[in-house]
C-alpha cells in the first residue's frame, strides 16, 4: 500500500510525493489515523494485467 | 553558552508538525529512588535510583481545520486517543544540531480534551502524556 501526501505539515515527505506502508512503519507513523485526519491519501491500486489481458 | 528564550520550538506528532497550534512544551524525567539503606548506613539513608519515568505536557491552540490538532489526533475513524504516539521535539525548527537537539519517543495519548474553554477565552487544550520507554536525544 502506498499514500500520496496532502497535508502541508506531514514532516517525512512534502505535499504530493507518496509514502509507502513500509516507510511509514520505519517512522513508527500510525498510518490509519494519518488518513482519517486527511494527511495522507491511500493511492489508487493498479490493477495486476492476467494473462488473458497481456494476449 | 547562548540563552534561549523559546519562539520556535518544534512538535511533531505521528509526522504531523503542529508546532503552530503549541503555546507551551515541557518534556519531564524523573527517576525513582529506592532506598537501600541497611544497619551499617552510618545513621543516614543511602539510596540508588530505580526507573526513569519520563512525560511530556502540551498545550494547544484548538483548530478543528484541516492539518490542525483535533484531526491530527482525534480524528473520526481513527483516533490517536487510547494509542501509542511517535513525537519528535526540537527546541527550533531548524535543523537537529549540538544546539537544537531533537528528543523522540513513544507518548501515551492517555487524555484529550477536544473542547476547553470559557465564554470569551480561546479554545485550548492541556494534556500529559505519559511515554513509554526512554526518551531519545539526538544531535546529529
Amino acid at each position: 500500500m502506498s499514500y500520496t501526501v496532502t497535508s502541508d505539515n506531514f514532516e517525512a515527505k512534502k505535499k504530493g510525493e507518496t509514502i509507502t506502508d513500509k516507510e511509514l512503519l520505519d517512522l513508527g507513523l500510525n498510518a490509519d489515523a494519518l488518513v482519517a485526519g486527511e494527511h495522507l491519501k491511500k493511492s489508487a491500486q493498479t490493477k495486476p494485467a492476467t494473462v488473458e489481458e497481456t494476449k | 553558552m547562548a540563552r534561549i528564550v523559546l519562539t520556535d520550538a518544534s512538535v511533531v506528532i505521528n509526522g504531523i508538525n503542529l508546532s503552530e497550534f503549541i503555546t507551551s512544551v515541557a518534556l519531564s524525567t524523573s527517576e525513582d529512588v529506592v532506598d537501600t539503606t541497611g544497619m551499617a548506613a552510618g545513621g543516614a539513608r543511602t539510596r540508588v535510583a530505580g526507573l526513569a519515568d519520563n512525560s511530556v505536557t502540551l498545550e494547544f491552540n484548538q483548530d478543528f481545520a484541516t492539518s490542525a490538532p483535533e484531526v491530527t489526533i482525534n480524528a473520526v475513524g481513527s483516533s490517536l486517543v487510547g494509542t501509542n504516539v511517535t513525537c519528535v521535539v526540537k527546541p527550533t525548527s531548524a535543523a537537529v544540531g549540538v544546539a537544537n537537539p531533537s528528543y523522540t519517543f513513544s507518548a501515551v495519548v492517555a487524555e484529550w480534551q477536544p473542547l476547553s474553554g470559557a465564554v470569551g477565552e480561546l479554545a485550548t487544550i492541556s494534556t500529559t502524556w505519559p511515554i513509554s520507554g526512554n526518551i531519545t536525544k539526538a544531535v546529529a
